[in-house]
This record gives C-alpha cells, structure tokens and sequence, in this order.
C-alpha cells in the first residue's frame, strides 16, 4: 500500500494530471451531493434528516454495546432458519471457510455481488487458485475484473475508467465480432447478454450484507442493478460474507437504516431492489439456494471495537464521505491504495492494518469537516483523523521532521506573548511582502503551496492585535 | 483450531467487549430510545403518494378499478412491446383468479426462464413513502420472476398500500417463518457505472410496471 505520505502525493499528483480519468470523478463530485441534497429536502429538510441521523446513530451504539446479544441472537435465529453460520478471525479463515463451501457443493463457477469485505480478503485470488471460475457481476466490478484493476470508488468502483476505456475493453476481451459500442446502453446491454451466462449455470453465488437483523436472522441486501438478487436466488448454494459490525436489533430499526443510506450515496429514496434474506428455499418454494451459509469475520473488528475508535463502526458503506471530499476527488481513489478509500477508507485502514503501512492516510484531510456533516451514520471522521495523527505523532510514526516541527509550533502556542510577537512580526512582514499586488507570490518553504495558487497579503495588524488597541483605546476614553 | 472453537473464542471476544446486562434490560433500554422519523409523505393520498414515488424510481403505474380491467391494461402494455402475450406468474391464488382471457392474456405459471419476456407478480404490499412494492419470495411468487424477464408487472390491492416501510414487518406473509425472503422493488434495475451514465435494464428487468387494483 502506499504507506509513505511520498507515495500518496506522488499517486495523487497523477491523478491531478490525469484530466482525461478525472472527468467522472468530477461529474460525480457535482451531481451526487445535488441529488442528495434534493433527497433530503424532499425527505422533509436537513433538521429531520439530522434529526433522524442522531436517532439511529444511539441505535448503533446500543447495537455495539450489546453487541455479544445481538450476536448471539442473530446466530441462535438464523441457525433456526435454516442457514449455517461460520466464524473467521481473518482473511485467510474467511477465504478457507468460502472455498470449503465450494468444494462441498462441488462448484466449478462462483459468482459474486458487490462485497467490501470480500475485496478486503482477497478471495477471488483465494478461490481463483484453488481452480474455480469466479466472475464478478456488479457491473462495476466486471469492467475491473475484466481489466485486471482495483476498484476507486466503494459504490463507484470503476469511476476512473472512461467510456472510451470501456468500450476498448470490451472490444478487446469479448470475442463477438465487429460492433460499434458507442453507447453507454450498448456496453451495458453486452455485459447484460455476457453476465446473464453466468448467472444461470453458476454454482455458488457469494455476496455481502448491508445489516444483519439479530431478531429475525435476516441479511439485508441493496442493489440498483438486481446483480446481487441474482446471485442470492439462481445459484445453489449462497454464501453472504459480512462482518459483526452489521448487527442491528430489530427488522425495523435496518428500514430505519434504508432511509438514511440511499439518500446519502445515489438520492434515491430507496434503491430498486433491497431485499431481506432470511434462509435457504422452503418444502414448497420453486426456486431459491437449497444452502445459505453466513461467514462472520472479525479481522481486527473487535480490536477497533475495544478501542477509542469505535464509532467506525457504524459506518454504512454509502460513500457520501467520499463525494463530499476535496481531498478524494483531487487525489482519486487510488492514490489511497485500499479497499477503502476516502475519509471512512482514511480511518478505517490503518485499523485494519497498521499506523506505519497506512502512515500516509490519517493525513489526507484537510479538516474541512464536510464528511461528518454528510456521513449518515454521524462518525465524526475529521476528529478521529485527527486522534490518528495524534497517535502517530505520540508513537513515532509521523516523519522525524514533522514532529520537530509540531513540537516547535506546540512549544510556541503554549507560550502567548511570544507567540503573539512572532506571529506579529510575520504579519507585519507579509503584509509588507504583498502591499503593492494585495497577494503573496513567494514565500520560503511554501513554495509548492503557491505554485497554483495566490496567497491573499494579510492585513497590517493579527486580528487579537487590532482588538487590543481598540479595547486600549476605549479604555482611555471613558477615563475621566 | 477447530471451527467450534474459532466460534467460541470470538463469541467470547465480543461478549467480553460488550456491556453486562441481562436480556430483559437490553430491550428496556431499546424500547427507551427515540425511535428513527420517516419520510414526509408528497401526498395524504396514499395511492397518489406510490404513484409519485415509483415515477422519481422510473417504473410507470396504472390505477384500475377492477380485477376485468387490471387484465386490460396489463393487455394494453404487453401489446405496446411485444406480438404476443405470453407471460409468467408465480402461483399466487389471485393470479391464478384473474380473468386472464379478458385481455387475451396467456399465463404460463411456475418460475421465469431466461427467455421469458413479461412476468407478473402480485405484491403483499405497496409502501407509498419510498414507491416500493413488499414481495414475499417463494411458491407464489418466485425470486427470478423478479429478476430474469425484460418487462416485470406488479400488481397490487389498493388496500394493501401502506404509508411506511416498518408497515412491511406487520405482514404475516413477510415473516421468516412463511418467506425465505422479501424483496422491496422500486424501480428497474438500473446502473450508472459507465461515465456516470444512468442506464435502465442492467441484469435485470428494462421495464416496471405497477397496477394499483381498487377492487
């Protein structure tokens, strides 16, 4: 991953050059805070809907404070439902138990939903070694499949690729002869032909949780493209990967959940298939998996649930942070080298990992705050950021320089007088280095920060220094 | 280890990290909080409030007075797409009522195959706040109805239009004891993973069509 802050700016700075593969990125950084906005207004304006986010985020912290309950009771109901229930401490058990379902079932062909926690595992590599054909579905997913690329965007993953890039794809990896793809339609409608294949003689179908209901054993599922409902129904055997931060109590606190989370990533008010899965097919059913297995992972969760940190997760996965950030959509999802990329990617890897490989990410904020106010399960993004970098700078792991240079700035701010002089005098200065443009051009060590941009001169006086001189000077008028 | 004592060992981990409270005191102190707002409604009319909904969603609707019409116009629409008019449904007694020859329409029942064109299901429920439709997954209704044909036709009793989603959870027919599954659906399948291009019939249904049935 790239660790080093070096390595982050470098991916990012290609990025920023990059404008061909940015264009999607900016559409989307417009268009989905607009469409969330008018969801919100419709939804009856932001006090409701702040309200209703203060409201499901004391459900989540009661869910996680009885999470050991709720655990309980999800696997006591969905062992009565019919479904088999596995735990894993890591990657490699959650791969162990998904490939020796397959091999139980005899399955050739896997396929798969949309799944975070599968993507942070590796499985595919996992069952892909092991000699099973597995293809992705949402279509997303497939493009980066088929191009061998990491996803950049966890509701958007292929939003680096152009159309262009897509259409070149899949005239190189499809042999169906002479078509001119042109249009988005037409791509779609070649992976819809393509997929549909593989829908209909697969043996497994994998896909992820967006919530468990521990009162009813059920998993909750939402798609726009229907890819996930085809995998949960057509094959055989089911398996849903998740993790026990999903938990929620009852069936009706997750449609409490559903109207927070598609409002928050597409604006819509609900997404067009969302579906409830509580077994495999009953006596009389025509259709449905004759298996259902739920793999449970832990992977550092419970380490994170121990820990100041814990409000992580209650993350929903909806993305919002990330279409609201300036940081993700200048750098892209790449330049953070995780599954999870963003403001909830930038907190939650290095707790998935560590502070040293994910040193670069607690830093890629500019705590301009927009992620905590969009974030519907209000996870106060910036402020854990920041406890991160606390953690960093406390443990040794920030840069050598870096340190030296808070040390020295925290040493001065503890001083007052003297920090009101040097600041004084560095007003005064730059006041007087930007007096004829009204902007600074040059300044030492700040050189890359105005490559691109002006640095408006300061006034003449710091603010406390004008307000000290007035309060100096109404004093001496009001004395007789 | 063995996976029973993976099973025991995190169980433990979790239980050990949660706080000490018998069964009883967890759910008083769920039934304490505030429990989550809902959706202003765009209409006191619930029906009229579905409608709205399911046209932001993309599915069209169609409001009929009886069993007679709901057969012509799901006859009128198939007519608009196709030469024939095959269709599928789930074995639902009220599909199997329908006077399907009214509208010369040719029900096949049991579950979709992938050339299947047009399939019709009946939903337990409509829910006005999001314009979605509750169907219960099995013999009645199967999964792929839902999902494998070009064009799917909900139908659904007026009285069944409900205000909010929790309304799916008082239902009989959704409980894990009766259904596998309950699928809400509330658009057609669609995706937006090409340039941000929103584009209707991804793996599923290109087309949803709701009926509202007021008898």
């Amino acid at each position: 991953m790239n660790g080093s802050g070096v390595e982050f700016q470098r991916a990012a700075a290609e990025a920023i050059a990059d404008t061909t593969h940015s264009a999607n990125r900016e559409q989307l950084g417009r268009k989905l805070p607009e469409a969330r906005k008018e969801a919100i207004d419709a939804f009856g304006g932001d006090a409701t809907f702040d309200a209703m986010r203060r409201d499901f985020k004391q459900l989540r912290e009661h869910a996680q404070r009885h999470l050991g309950h709720y655990l309980e009771q999800f696997v006591a109901k969905a062992r009565e439902n019919g479904c088999q229930v596995h735990f894993a401490r890591d990657s490699d058990e959650l791969n162990r138990h998904v490939l020796d379902i397959c091999i139980g079932a005899k399955a050739e062909r896997v396929i798969k939903g949309k799944s975070m926690v599968t993507e942070e595992t590796g499985l595919n590599v996992a069952l892909e070694d092991a000699g099973l054909a597995v293809r992705e579905t949402d279509l997303g997913e497939y493009i980066l499949q088929e191009a061998g690329e990491k996803p950049s965007h966890i509701v958007a993953p292929a939003l680096h690729k152009t159309k262009a890039d897509i259409r070149e794809l899949f005239l190189r990896q499809h042999a169906l002869g002479e078509r001119d793809l042109e249009s988005s339609a037409a791509m779609v409608a070649e992976a819809r032909r393509l997929l549909r294949e593989d829908f209909l003689h697969a043996d497994v179908g994998i896909i992820g949780s967006n919530a468990l209901i521990a009162e009813t054993g059920h998993s909750l599922l939402v798609t726009n493209e229907g890819n996930g409902d085809l995998c949960a129904n057509l094959p055989d055997t089911l398996v849903i990967c998740t993790t026990l931060d999903r938990l929620l109590p009852r069936a009706s606190d997750g449609m409490a959940m559903l109207r927070l989370l598609a409002r928050s990533t597409t604006g819509q008010a609900l997404s067009c298939y969302t579906s409830f899965y509580s077994g495999p097919r009953k006596h009389h059913d025509v259709d449905g998996p004759t298996a259902v297995h739920f793999v449970i992972l832990d992977n550092q969760r419970s380490d994170i649930l121990a820990s100041d940190y814990r409000e992580m997760l209650h993350c929903l996965r909806c993305g919002a942070c990330l279409n609201h950030c300036p940081i993700y959509m200048t750098a892209g999802g790449h330049a953070y080298d995780s599954v999870y990329p963003g403001p909830m990617g930038s907190v939650l890897t290095p707790l998935l990992t560590s502070l040293e490989e994910a040193e670069a990410l607690p830093n890629a904020c500019t705590a301009c705050g927009r992620c905590e106010e969009v974030c519907p399960a209000n996870i106060p993004l910036p402020g854990l950021l920041r406890d991160l970098r606390a953690e960093q700078f406390t443990t040794r792991v920030s840069p050598a320089r870096w340190r030296a240079g808070l040390k020295l700035h925290a040493w001065l701010v503890l001083r007052p007088r003297l920090y009101r002089a040097v600041t004084g005098a560095a007003v005064r200065l730059m006041h007087r280095l930007g007096r004829k443009r009204g902007v600074i051009r040059h300044l030492p060590f700040a050189g890359g920060w105005l490559t691109a941009r002006d640095l408006p001169a300061p006034a003449k006086q710091s603010f406390l220094s004008a307000y000290l001189d007035q309060q100096r000077k109404a004093s001496r008028g009001a004395k007789p | 280890m063995t996976p029973e004592e993976i099973e025991r060992q995190m169980m433990a981990r979790i239980r050990g990290l949660s706080a000490r409270a018998n069964a009883a005191d967890i759910r008083s102190e769920l039934d304490s909080l505030q429990s989550c707002g809902r959706a202003r409604l765009p209409s006191s009319d619930l029906v009229e409030a579905l409608c709205q909904n399911l046209s932001l969603h993309g599915a069209s609707h169609a409001v009929v007075s009886d069993r007679s019409e709901a057969v012509l116009a799901m006859s009128g629409y198939i007519a608009e797409r196709y030469s024939q008019r095959r269709v599928v449904c789930g074995y639902d007694a009220r599909l199997a009522a329908m006077p399907w020859r009214d509208g010369g329409v040719l029900p096949r029942f049991g579950s979709a195959e992938s050339g299947d064109a047009v399939a019709i299901s009946y939903a337990s429920a409509a829910i006005a706040e999001t314009g979605s439709l509750a169907i219960p997954l099995g013999r009645d209704n199967p999964a792929v109805n839902n999902l494998l044909p070009v064009d799917h036709i909900v139908l659904v009793n007026e009285r069944d239009v409900r205000a909010y989603l929790e309304d799916v959870w008082t239902l009989d027919a959704c409980a894990p004891e009766q259904t596998r599954g309950v699928m809400l659906i509330s658009g057609p399948s669609s995706t937006a993973d090409i340039a941000m291009e929103l584009v209707v019939g991804a793996h599923g249904p290109q087309a949803l069509h709701v009926i509202v049935i007021a008898a």
